[in-house]
């Protein structure tokens, strides 16, 4: 048979297509490998490179973050520091340029003051219940008392350090805890709103559902800022509904609290309750969550960073770091 | 039998020219692969980027409760590391297995090559419920000759580290391969994380 191919016309031919196939069948699987690792190896360094960006930007903001412990005695969101780099619960992107003017990259910037949230570790049972029924957790008190009772049977602390901790109680599910915002910047990002197709879980409803972890913190000193909470920790506040948490936010957008006293400006506020909100509050923060997106011009790939800052020692430190 | 002639010598050097042509074009092309191959996967240099890559992004996250008493611990020996970190934001994978804090290791394991050593990252979720979850994890390395930590604390460098509530105000980390296949490579490396910024002011 092989001596009929060989005497057969054209078979050179056959023979020699038959290696080129082969061989390029190799030569293909070859290129796969090395694209492959070629990929792995770029998406690195644009890691590496916006990393350095959003770390720039950080440390920018740490320096910023002191000078303005020094200037005021009270904090809000709408200082100077925290205007020029983030716009209220809406994004804003900046543009990162090159000493000769040129746009090389841009970030987005998230301040979130831990001080506006209540502190697990130092809260009561009653405030923490309010907090759990305004979530819409079944029946709130039972599963304020089973947190408060896990908390001080921990050993060797008596301290919640992660919030997942939480999750071992009864009636706290994953997306209770949660929420819809997965990256933790307080933004309601495409992701977050599109329903199944990628994670979180969410509903699709054009709002962004805060879980339970984004309205705690395990960093304060315990005194909520009434310049930074929201409207769901006012409420949490004796005496605080929501008629009279409405009234805060109105008169600290006029203008901020300066002192614990301002809050008697506000009509609603009586001075008994003032008594009773002055002992749980404060107008100053020293802990910050910062997150920070930075892109390399147009590269899809992102480095997100959310940091907390703790500004209350002499040197800012950096107490909680996660990134993607 | 006609036709039964034989090739002319214009046709045969026209053949070999050819024939050489082809062959040496496949044969270039392949050796250039095959090295470029060598050289993005297997080397020291992507290895210990590789290495201190993944070092120094956990490091940044690592954790610990600042507070006296912390049960978490930072823990590191010449040649091993273990530390809490916290877990990679919004990561793609389901929801049971999110978590807030990742257990980390950097280990060095006997290595299938004769006289090397791998070294390993491994990690698993903390704080939760489930305890009897493995610790998972891919090699980084597996032609490593020696791998060694150093921990700074007031100005001194230590062979080991076991505190909690603390940190070390940097580690360093000395790298060293088995001899590289290409001569303008090195095989030991050196670098310093800083870990200063999350130091506690006990």
């Amino acid at each position: 048979m092989i001596y009929r191919l060989y005497n057969n016309k054209g078979s050179i031919l056959i023979a020699t297509l038959l290696v080129i196939f082969l061989l390029s069948g190799l030569a293909l699987n070859l290129g796969y490998y090395c694209q492959r690792d070629i990929s792995a190896t770029k998406t690195r360094l644009e890691q590496m490179k916006s990393f350095h960006l959003a770390n720039g930007v950080l440390q920018v903001l740490i320096d910023e973050m002191v000078n303005d412990k020094k200037e005021t005695d009270f904090d809000t969101l709408n200082e100077g520091w925290i205007k020029k780099y983030s716009d209220g619960n809406k994004s804003k992107t900046l543009n990162f340029k090159d000493p000769r003017g040129k746009t090389i990259g841009t970030y987005e910037v998230s301040i979130i003051d831990e001080a506006g949230k209540l502190n697990i570790n130092k809260v009561n049972t009653g405030t923490l219940e309010k907090l759990l029924s305004h979530l819409r957790v079944t029946s709130p008190k039972n599963t304020a008392n089973d947190i408060i009772a896990m908390r001080n049977n921990k050993k060797p602390i008596n301290k919640i350090i992660g919030y997942d901790e939480l999750l071992a109680v009864k009636n706290i599910t994953p997306k209770i805890l949660r929420g819809e915002d997965a990256n933790e910047n307080n933004f309601l990002d495409p992701f977050e709103n599109d329903g199944k197709s990628s994670p979180p879980d969410d509903n699709q409803n054009n709002k962004l559902d805060l879980g339970l972890k984004d309205h705690l913190t395990i960093f304060s000193n315990g005194l909520v800022n009434i310049n930074t909470a929201s409207a769901t920790i006012l409420q949490t506040l004796p005496g605080v509904n929501q008629t009279i948490a409405k009234a805060i936010e109105l008169q600290r957008g006029n203008k901020p609290f300066e002192t614990l006293e301002d809050l008697k400006t506000v009509p609603a506020i009586t001075d008994t309750l003032y008594l009773q909100i002055a002992p749980r509050t404060s107008v100053r923060s020293d802990w910050f969550k910062i997150y920070i997106k930075a892109q390399i011009n147009n590269n899809p790939i992102c480095k997100e960073i959310a940091v907390i800052i703790d500004r209350s020692t002499e040197q800012p430190r950096i107490v909680f770091w996660r990134e993607n | 039998m006609k036709n039964r002639r034989g090739l002319t010598l214009m046709e045969v050097l026209l053949a070999i020219s050819i024939g050489t042509m082809v062959m040496l074009t496949v044969y270039k092309s392949f050796s250039l692969g095959v090295s470029i191959y060598n050289r993005l996967g297997r080397n020291p240099y992507t290895d210990a980027q590789r290495i201190i890559y993944y070092l120094q992004k956990d490091l940044r996250s690592a954790f610990i409760y600042t507070e006296n008493n912390s049960p978490i611990a930072f823990s590191g020996s010449p040649n091993s590391l273990q530390f809490v970190a916290c877990a990679p934001l919004n990561p793609a994978i389901d929801e049971a297995d999110q978590n807030d804090f990742d257990e980390i290791k950097y280990s060095l394991q006997p290595s299938p090559k004769e006289g090397l050593l791998t070294l390993k990252r491994q990690s698993k979720n903390y704080l939760t419920a489930d305890t009897d979850k493995q610790l998972r994890g891919r090699t980084l390395s597996k032609g490593i000759k020696s791998f060694e930590l150093g921990y700074l604390n007031e100005g001194k460098w230590l062979d080991s580290w076991n505190s909690s509530g603390a940190f070390p105000q940097a580690v360093q980390v000395k790298i060293s391969f088995a001899q590289s296949k290409f001569d303008n490579e090195p095989d030991d490396f050196e670098t310093i994380i800083d870990l200063g910024g999350k130091q506690s002011e006990q």
